[in-house]
């Protein structure tokens, strides 16, 4: 083989080996993705497994943060467990989905500002746990989210 | 409307990279508009969230229509000189195209089908609500550590967020396509050859790594786009220079890019601005080695005014938040002001350095950072650990490349002693990016205390580290890795019948 050859081979056989890898990795396992999840509504992918090179590692948190933002209206305040209280919830895509509401956490100290007397905040709502928070929900009617061990209540008018 | 709004800003950017009349192919012209008309958004949204206002959708489409007028105003339409190589095969420009073009439309669809729910894409997407709604840059509702990061992201989805657009992602797959335009055009215009440049702009495009990242809302493409244009254009500014044979119009044309891109990829990733140190080092070497007769210097105030710009004004709006500031957004900054001074120096005050002075200061920096490391080592990881962990991170990472960094094999065909100045510098440049990327990567805590975990996350689970910040970071070298390849005379020779 010439030395022309060689070095035009060597670059051809790169470009057909990234492509492979990247149909293999990448293009195959997202398109299988697309197509068996083609339709689905923006919420729905966000609470789905994500495709495998990309595992969406907060689909838990997804589907209680999109079922409290079906109920609290865009102007409320929601008051909500600490991942200290075994809540496991990842606070980046609460704050994501739920925004513009104000989202608070226990232990915050502004949080401790705010709620100081839940019943006075008004559009109010508490997000609890088997850990936290139910004693905050004891007069209100409670709803209890799908599928998980989470329920929420109106605190506050 | 949002087409309408950008449509204006990049025609009004077209204008300005035709004003600079460096840009042969209309394509690239287009391709490195399509980049400044980003900056302009994202600096007129910077500025009306800065002034309290909210940048609505109608105030951004009036702010468009200012720019574009007072371009159509200041600016003429010059003489232009479309680069024509008619002679040459178009075959497999047409392949490559049609690759880059599928490979696009996949990165497009991907992009619109899944939604931000990556890590700390997370944050830039809530960054984005916030300077919108909120119109400050220092959300309550944002940790303080993402807050710290430079705007660029979440300004422009806050842009898209202004027009109502549901498809945030959809910067990231023309980051792709731009950088394949502009790679394109850089290698056809150092070569002279479409096959040169058809082989090795294919084999950017079809780099998994970089088509992965086309899809998803992180900094690193957009990044790496900035940096490696922003070099590729110093490139051609300091070869003219080295070769003698420029006009001073062009010499500032190249110098002002360049300077803007790479302030640019600051202005995404602010560590970015530890990376230029790489162009502006190499810039002062090649001022000292090749002196002009009475020389105005004007490039090299431009290089630095236009890169320094918008790191500074990100510096400056820190400064106003109320919050501990992070050590090492501090130690940055100091470097940014570090950077004013030598470029005021230099320009104004008219500092000379010989050669020597030059490689001195290197070898004073090398010592300092080693001191700086271990006076301030006292973390849970010893400092020869981070140094160890670092260097072999630097090392390793390149296999998430995959076959492009075989292209690295034609180095030891070359006879590196008789390459010219300006590829030598090239290939110093490379070698200081690495350089500086492993000294960034000594200080930062690695993500594990243990090497052993580093291997176990390199070979076993590459899932765990394919991602980290030090692999997605290597990105910005790929694209000039490439192009250092493709100027390669022992490689032009083997694909050019000469």
């Amino acid at each position: 083989m010439n030395k022309r050859k060689w070095i035009e081979n060597t670059i051809l056989g790169i470009i057909v080996l990234n492509v492979f890898v990247m149909a293999f990795v990448f293009l195959t396992p997202r398109v299988q993705f697309m197509a068996n999840h083609w339709g689905w509504k923006t919420e729905a992918l966000m609470e789905s497994s994500g495709a495998m090179d990309t595992p969406n590692q907060y689909s838990e948190t997804y589907k209680v943060a999109n079922q409290v933002r079906k109920i609290a209206t865009e102007d409320s305040v929601i008051y909500m467990p600490a991942n200290k209280w075994r809540f496991g919830l990842k606070k980046s895509v609460v704050i994501q989905r739920l925004y513009p509401r104000k989202v608070y956490f226990s232990g915050d100290p502004e949080a401790e500002k705010v709620f100081s007397d839940i019943s006075k905040v008004s559009n109010s709502y508490v997000v609890f746990n088997e850990h936290w928070g139910q004693n905050l929900c004891a007069k209100q009617s409670v709803k209890y989210l799908e599928a998980t061990r989470v329920g929420i209540c109106r605190a506050g008018k | 409307m949002l087409l309408i709004d950008f449509g204006l800003v990049w025609f009004a950017a077209y204008r300005v990279v035709r004003a600079l009349k460096v840009i042969p192919f209309k394509w690239e012209r287009l391709a490195l508009a399509f980049l400044f008309a980003l900056v302009v958004k994202s600096l007129i949204i910077f500025f009306l969230v800065r002034l309290g206002i909210q940048p609505t959708a109608g105030l951004q489409l009036g702010s468009s229509v200012l720019v574009l007028v007072s371009t159509l105003f200041f600016l003429r339409k010059p003489n232009e000189k479309e680069a024509i190589f008619s002679d040459q095969k178009t075959g497999l420009a047409w392949v490559t195209w049609s690759m880059v073009g599928v490979l696009f439309f996949f990165s497009i669809v991907n992009a619109w089908f899944f939604p931000i729910t990556e890590s700390d894409a997370i944050w830039y997407h809530i960054r984005g609500m916030s300077f919108f709604h909120e119109v400050r840059f220092d959300s309550e509702w944002v940790v303080p550590q993402l807050k710290q990061y430079p705007p660029f992201i979440p300004l422009l989805f806050a842009y898209l967020i202004a027009f109502d657009a549901g498809f945030l992602k959809i910067i990231f797959p023309l980051m792709y396509l731009c950088l394949n335009i502009i790679f394109y055009s850089r290698v056809l215009s150092l070569s002279q050859d479409k096959k040169m440049a058809c082989l090795f702009t294919m084999v950017l495009a079809t780099t998994p790594y970089f088509w992965w990242h086309g899809a998803l809302p992180f900094l690193d493409l957009t990044t790496a786009v900035f940096y490696s244009t922003g070099t590729l254009y110093w490139y051609f500014w300091i070869k003219n220079k080295v070769e003698g044979d420029t006009k001073k119009s062009e010499e500032n044309s190249y110098a002002a890019i360049s300077g803007i891109l790479l302030g640019l990829a600051a202005w995404t990733r602010i560590e970015f601005l530890l990376y230029d140190l790489v162009p502006i080092f190499l810039t002062l070497y090649v001022f000292s080695r090749y002196p002009g007769k009475n020389e105005s210097l004007k490039s090299l105030k431009l290089f630095f005014a236009c890169l320094l710009l918008l790191p500074s004004i990100w510096f400056i709006t820190l400064l106003t938040f109320e919050m501990a500031l992070w050590s090492q957004m501090k130690m940055v900054g100091g470097v940014c002001i570090f950077l004013w001074v030598l470029a005021s120096g230099l320009t104004w005050g008219r500092w000379k350095f010989s050669e020597l002075n030059i490689l001195l200061a290197l070898i004073l920096a090398v010592a300092g950072y080693i001191l700086v490391l271990f006076l301030s080592g006292a973390g849970p990881v010893p400092v020869w650990k981070k140094i160890a962990i670092s260097f072999y991170r630097t090392s390793v990472v390149h296999i998430f490349y995959l076959f492009t960094a075989f292209l690295g094999i034609f180095v030891f065909f070359e006879k590196l002693k008789s390459l010219s100045e300006q590829k030598k510098i090239l290939g110093c440049f490379l070698i200081l990016f690495l350089c500086t990327h492993l000294a960034i990567f000594s200080y930062a805590t690695p993500k594990w205390s243990t090497f052993g975990e580093f291997v176990y996350a390199t070979f076993i689970q590459p899932g765990n580290s394919v991602n980290l910040s030090d692999t997605r970071g290597m990105m910005s070298f790929y694209p000039i890795f490439i192009f250092f390849i493709s100027s390669l005379p022992f490689v032009r020779r083997g694909i050019i019948n000469e």
